[in-house]
């Protein structure tokens, strides 16, 4: 197939969702289907959908902080994702801007059946730093992301329930509730997960007293090498005001990523041919 | 051509690594005071501040790709320091690195860091800058390069260093208990000559299993602090002697923390035998630590160090009269927690080191805020304290208090 042809099919499906922090109540109507539809399966495929798409990715993503009062502050890295079997995973995010995480890189090997392996490359030290698993709750870079946001978290970390259907800028969507097992971040997450191609569209996190803490939003998802992607989002977090847009670009799958990347070797030596 | 590249690479950071070079630094203000008055400071000797510089870092880099890929990087600061009243350059590092599949090749200037511990130090042979971090610049200043060659092919790791770079030790010029410690003979010797017999040399292997890190280690090298025999009775003799050290470590999870463990011998080849009260003695260093997040953005470790003297006996036989006499074995602890608050803007930092013999301690403490991505500023402590014969004690007057205050570009 010729290429501009082939952009040309993509443009044409890229789909604008508009959703943005403001834009919460595009929530316009419920849908009554029957039976319900397995809420863990949802999860699952969600999970999936989101963070499993083809059999390796390769991506560029700009981070903006946007304070309560206007400030930002931004991240620009270089993300590496591969699938290792049905569900291991790996991903190598280097850092590319500012100035003072220029050349941080960040690795996760993570595990369905026990805690990921993550370590931390320092530059200014040259040091290769293992972190805690537990810390995966932590901002990620500064921003409203967690680490667990960033590389998506086990189905077993959470129960789920279905709560309804409902529609999102002419989306359909499965409305599901998951409960953390360990509530550390957060206690409930509610999620709108579009029910083809299994995205989640929105996201709100509450806490253990039930007020809610943090709004993620799909603004534009695009079919990319036959993988739909969310390509820009924003999570808004409910108590200070702050919020945080990502934005990808250069995304490609299925590019034949290698194992020998995602090592602490390459955490000193970034592998160039990748970066975007 | 490398014009605009380089304008690029200097105008729209997300395209920096599209680029061929780029430049990246920071001014940087570092002001220390000593924490509390002392009789020592006299209108001849101006003693109030140990620290008082600004500097302009510059780092520049580079590559291409082609058969082998080639990169270079050059980070050099302009120092303008108050206290020792003068103006330097600090070329920090300067190497070219060669890449072709697995092997990657280093050449020149660059900073190595091995090993698990923090602070404490077993198969990390590289040198540090104890007055730096003493002082409380930026800790990234404690690392030392070293002028040397370093092959990466996992899973080895070698590394040739011809011209041997000692630690930065606290000098009389800014310490207190160094000043008053200086030698009243005239000192001869220094550090070795670049020869090939001096050569260090040193071989880490390493692999991963499970989620344990683990590595075997096998240096020839220096000790980096100098030691110092009576030439004749009127001329003291400075050497770093010679030091083969082999050990292992090993990181891995547990119970949702990290756990390290690290051991080495430390062969005091100048003293093999044993009988040379004036160079150090064969010893086996260990460090155990754990590290565990309490809850969100904040961790506590704590690492126990110690060191075993191998030839005890011999060593108490052949010390020299008037010597303080060391343990068998001495342990460390530390204790660090850190914690970040306001989405990572503010960070808390706080370390605690005590030894048992002699009875001493040492706490850092740090926080520091970031007022945007170009800006931060960072208000520390360096507090000592215990027994003033020890390696820690004895900086009791140089307990000081630092800012530092850094804009990024």
């Amino acid at each position: 197939m010729d290429s501009s042809f082939a952009r040309a099919i993509v443009t044409r499906r890229n789909i604008t969702l508009g959703l943005g922090a403001a834009a919460t109540s595009l929530v316009v109507g419920e849908l009554h289907a029957d039976p319900a539809p397995d809420a863990s399966s949802v999860a699952s495929k969600s999970l999936r959908a989101y963070y499993y798409g083809g059999n390796d990715m390769v991506a560029h993503v700009s981070m903006q902080v946007v304070r309560s009062d206007g400030a930002t502050r931004s991240r620009e890295l270089s993300m590496l994702r591969r699938n290792v079997g049905s569900e291991r995973q790996e991903f190598l995010m280097y850092f590319q801007a500012p100035a003072d995480v220029k050349d941080m890189a960040y690795l996760v090997h993570k595990h369905p059946q026990r805690d990921d392996d993550r370590w931390l490359y320092m530059p200014s030290l040259k040091l290769v730093k293992r972190i805690a698993a537990r810390d995966k709750h932590s901002s990620f870079a500064g921003s409203d992301f967690t680490y667990e946001d960033s590389v998506g978290r086990d189905i077993s970390d959470e129960s789920y329930k279905f709560k309804k259907e409902a529609t999102i800028a002419g989306r359909n969507c499965v409305v599901i509730e998951a409960s953390a097992k360990e509530p550390v971040s957060y206690a409930k997450r509610v999620a709108w997960v579009d029910a083809e191609r299994w995205l989640p569209l929105q996201e709100e996190y509450y806490d253990t007293r039930g007020e809610l803490v943090r709004t993620f939003s799909a603004v534009e998802v695009e079919q990319i090498g036959g993988v739909w992607t969310i390509k820009r989002s924003t999570m808004k977090n409910a108590k200070s005001g702050q919020k945080t847009l990502v934005q990808m670009r250069d995304v490609a799958y299925n590019v034949g990523l290698d194992g020998d990347l995602f090592t602490n070797d390459a955490l000193r030596a970034p592998p160039r041919k990748w970066l975007r | 051509m490398l014009t605009c590249s380089f304008l690029a690479a200097t105008t729209t950071p997300s395209t920096a690594l599209a680029a061929a070079y780029e430049l990246n630094g920071f001014a940087q203000a570092s002001y220390g005071v000593r924490a509390w008055p002392t009789s020592a400071c006299t209108p001849a000797r101006v003693c109030r501040f140990t620290l008082g510089e600004e500097r302009l870092q510059l780092k520049f880099q580079g590559h291409t790709e082609g058969v082998v890929d080639a990169a270079f990087t050059a980070i050099t600061d302009f120092v303008h320091d108050d206290v020792l009243g003068e103006t330097r350059i600090d070329p920090r590092e300067l190497y070219v690195e060669l890449s072709r599949g697995p092997a990657t090749l280093r050449m020149g200037r660059q900073v190595i860091t091995w090993g698990t511990g923090d602070l404490f130090f077993v198969n990390d042979i590289f040198p540090k800058d104890w007055e730096s971090f003493y002082l409380g610049r930026p800790f990234e200043y404690f690392k030392v390069a070293s002028d040397g060659l370093r092959l990466l092919l996992a899973p080895f790791d070698a590394v040739l260093i011809p011209r041997f770079s000692p630690d930065g030790l606290p000098s009389s010029a800014r310490f207190l208990a160094v000043a008053g410690a200086q030698p009243q003979l005239p000192v001869s010797g220094g550090p070795p000559p670049v020869a090939f017999r001096n050569m260090e040399a040193a071989l880490r292997a390493y692999g991963s299993w499970q989620g344990w890190d683990g590595s075997l280690y096998l240096s020839k090298t220096f000790y980096r602090a100098p030691a110092f025999q009576m030439n004749t009775p009127d001329e003291l003799h400075m050497r770093y002697p010679r030091l083969i050290v082999f050990g292992g470590s090993l990181v891995g999870p547990l119970l949702g923390g990290v756990i390290n463990f690290e051991t080495g011998l430390w062969y005091s080849w100048s003293n093999r035998k044993g009988i040379r009260g004036d160079l150090p003695f064969t010893s086996v260093r260990s460090i155990l630590g754990y590290a565990h997040p309490l809850w969100e953005e904040a961790t506590l470790s704590v690492q126990l160090f110690g060191e075993t003297i191998l030839q005890y006996s011999a060593y108490r036989s052949s010390a020299m009269p008037g010597q303080p006499l060391r343990e068998r074995v001495e342990p460390m602890a530390s204790v660090r927690f850190t914690q970040t608050l306001l989405d990572q803007t503010l960070q808390l930092n706080l370390l605690a080191v005590y030894a048992l013999s002699p009875s001493e301690g040492f706490v850092n403490a740090t926080v520091r805020y970031s007022f945007n991505d170009a800006a931060w500023a960072e208000l520390g402590t360096n507090l000592f304290g215990g027994d003033e014969a020890g390696s820690m004690g004895m900086f009791r007057r140089d307990s000081s208090a630092f800012l530092n205050v850094r804009y990024a570009f």
